[in-house]
């Protein structure tokens, strides 16, 4: 086998255990919690019955009697999309302050710093509250979702974050030497830059992903959007613990799936993995 | 020691809210004044009162009860824990604890925050035979699911240091004077290298916890029980009596808001979130450049 594709089928199956295990270690905890399946059924046996149903499309009731799997699929087709908008939206207005001021980011590194740490210290909640309290969004229609996908952006440090991961990338990159040489000759730059940018751009997101899957929870309860996180929190409150269990290994599924897309990058831009998988998988944990 | 601004800006806002939780203690619990529901500000009530009459100030500095204690337990099991996973996924990476405890770190970290704080809260309630009698010590119990889910973010940080230093030229002097493990890993490593690092952490830890607190208390099921207040509660009492006219923005919001007292029942919990989390994260930067510095 190639040595990219085998590194990519070691992560795939490192990263599927990772959601397998997760399954296990959140039915041995329900072992705690009486009434749950888990501790009717035993462990192994809810395991393996979870395992299939997941396969054969079918977990059973949720507590609302529509189909857990209904539900999970329904909830990720409204939050999604609002994690999504809010990547690209915080990914844009950190591309347009990064490469649109240059190196004047530097020089207004502290003020700039200082002034997007105030604006995203702002919890997501009370951005949500906000919306709601001040501007009176509505309860339902696109104000709301596009206030949602704004808030999320902006909220909990994530358009800080992505900006100061993205000048620092930056600041590293123009003062690589093929960096001078091509200023000298007079190449232009952003074409060669941009694959060198895309892996540590996409390593940013991805780590932004579980802060940012932590914050829609919250956010889809205060403004009341019928996504996974109210779904998640309305089981937990009715002890619904084979649709909790589904979100929580559905959300670990996700981030298992957005960091093996980072490595397929990797392996798309750096020679070196595609020249010796083992060496820089090695390297990369 | 040198202060910068970030340290005493940061410092003097968590002094502010110890002084605020102290004064808490001395505090009836359950002022009933005679003013009647949402009263606008008054000599006697200085935010105003809130749906049920209560003086809105008072509760605010209530408040701190919710966080403080809780806060600081949140800290104690992320530093605890972080701090011995760390160390031994640093010090000794290739012995089998440490494999097992990257394993268990990686689990811990694919989870969204949240979502662990809140299975691991269901199932504790679902476990204990009367979860009414556990209402007080709640918000003790979510300090310490909170604390654990930071243990992935501090155990990260302190094993790259640790790591860092465990090949560097003064263990190897430290080793060659007769010191044990132990002793070089407590004392020059995490002591003399780690401290600022692990300060930096537990302030955020403490923003982070206040965050989850007044969020899940907004949300009312697993946060702080009314009638105990949290600054989450109180924003969420406020929310049905100030969201008149389409919000505040809407037509005589402001004034219909400021009337009734709900504006100040907004604005001075939600600013004390703000202002409470930026002074842990102003005291995290201020360890960050100690830190740095060293």
């Amino acid at each position: 086998m190639r040595p990219a594709l085998a590194y990519l089928a070691r992560r795939a199956t490192g990263l599927a255990a990772v959601v397998g295990v997760s399954s296990a270690l959140l039915g041995a905890l329900l072992l705690f919690a009486p009434g749950s399946p888990v501790a009717e059924q035993g462990l192994a046996a809810w395991l393996g019955g979870f395992w299939r149903g997941v396969f054969a499309g079918d977990l059973g009731p949720s507590y609302r009697g529509i189909p857990v799997l209904d539900l999970v699929g329904r909830g990720a087709a409204t939050t999604l999309p609002i994690v999504g908008f809010a990547l690209l939206l915080s990914l844009t207005g950190a591309l347009g302050i990064v490469l649109g001021l240059g190196d004047r980011v530097a020089a207004l590194s502290r003020p700039l710093r200082l002034g997007l740490h105030g604006l995203s210290l702002v919890p997501v909640f009370l951005l949500g509250y906000v919306a709601l309290v001040v501007f009176g969004v509505p309860p339902d229609g696109p104000r709301r979702w596009w206030a949602a996908v704004f808030i999320l952006a902006v909220g909990d440090g994530t358009l800080s974050d992505v900006i100061l991961g993205l000048d620092a990338e930056r600041r590293r990159l123009v003062e690589q030497d093929f960096v001078h040489s091509m200023r000298l000759r007079g190449l232009p730059l952003v074409r060669r830059l941009a694959p060198h940018l895309a892996l540590p751009l996409a390593q940013l997101l991805a780590a932004r992903l579980v802060f940012l899957l932590s914050g829609v929870l919250v956010l889809e309860m205060v403004l009341g959007i019928q996504g996974l996180g109210l779904m998640g929190y309305r089981a937990a409150v009715k002890a619904d613990f084979t649709l909790l269990v589904a979100i929580a290994v559905g959300l670990t599924g996700l981030v298992a799936a957005v960091q093996l897309g980072v490595d397929a990058l990797r392996v798309a831009v750096d020679p070196r993995v595609r020249k010796d998988s083992r060496q820089t998988a090695r390297g990369s944990v | 020691m040198r202060w910068s601004a970030a340290g005493v800006g940061g410092g003097s806002v968590l002094f502010a809210v110890l002084a605020l939780r102290v004064w808490a203690v001395f505090i009836d619990p359950d002022p009933w004044p005679s003013d009647g529901a949402m009263g606008g500000p008054s000599s006697a009530h200085w935010l105003g009162t809130d749906a049920v009459g209560r003086d809105l100030f008072l509760r605010v500095v209530e408040s701190t009860e919710a966080f403080v204690g809780p806060g600081l337990v949140a800290c104690a099991v992320a530093l605890l824990l972080g701090t011995l996973a760390g160390a031994a996924v640093g010090y000794v990476p290739d012995h089998p604890v440490s494999k097992v405890l990257r394993g268990v770190l990686t689990l811990l970290s694919a989870w969204p925050r949240l979502v662990l704080v809140v299975v691991l809260l269901a199932v504790f309630l679902a476990g204990v035979s009367d979860p009414s009698a556990w209402a007080p010590a709640r918000v003790y119990v979510l300090g310490a699911l909170v604390g654990l889910s930071f243990v992935p973010q501090v155990a990260g940080v302190l094993s790259e240091r640790v790591a860092h230093f465990r090949r560097a030229r003064f263990v190897d002097a430290a080793r060659a004077h007769g010191l044990t493990d132990v002793a070089i890993l407590g004392r020059h490593i995490l002591w003399a290298n780690c401290r600022q690092l692990l300060l930096r952490q537990a302030c955020s830890v403490f923003g982070a916890f206040l965050l989850v607190e007044t969020s899940l208390s907004y949300l009312g099921d697993y946060g702080v029980p009314e009638p105990r207040p949290s600054w989450g509660n109180i924003l969420a009492d406020m929310r049905s009596a100030v969201v008149r006219s389409g919000g505040i923005a809407g037509d005589s919001g402001w004034v219909e808001a400021a009337r009734s007292g709900g504006l100040l029942g907004v604005v001075v919990p939600s600013l004390a979130i703000v202002a409470t989390i930026a002074g842990a994260l102003a005291l995290a930067e201020y360890f960050a450049q100690r830190d740095a510095e060293a």
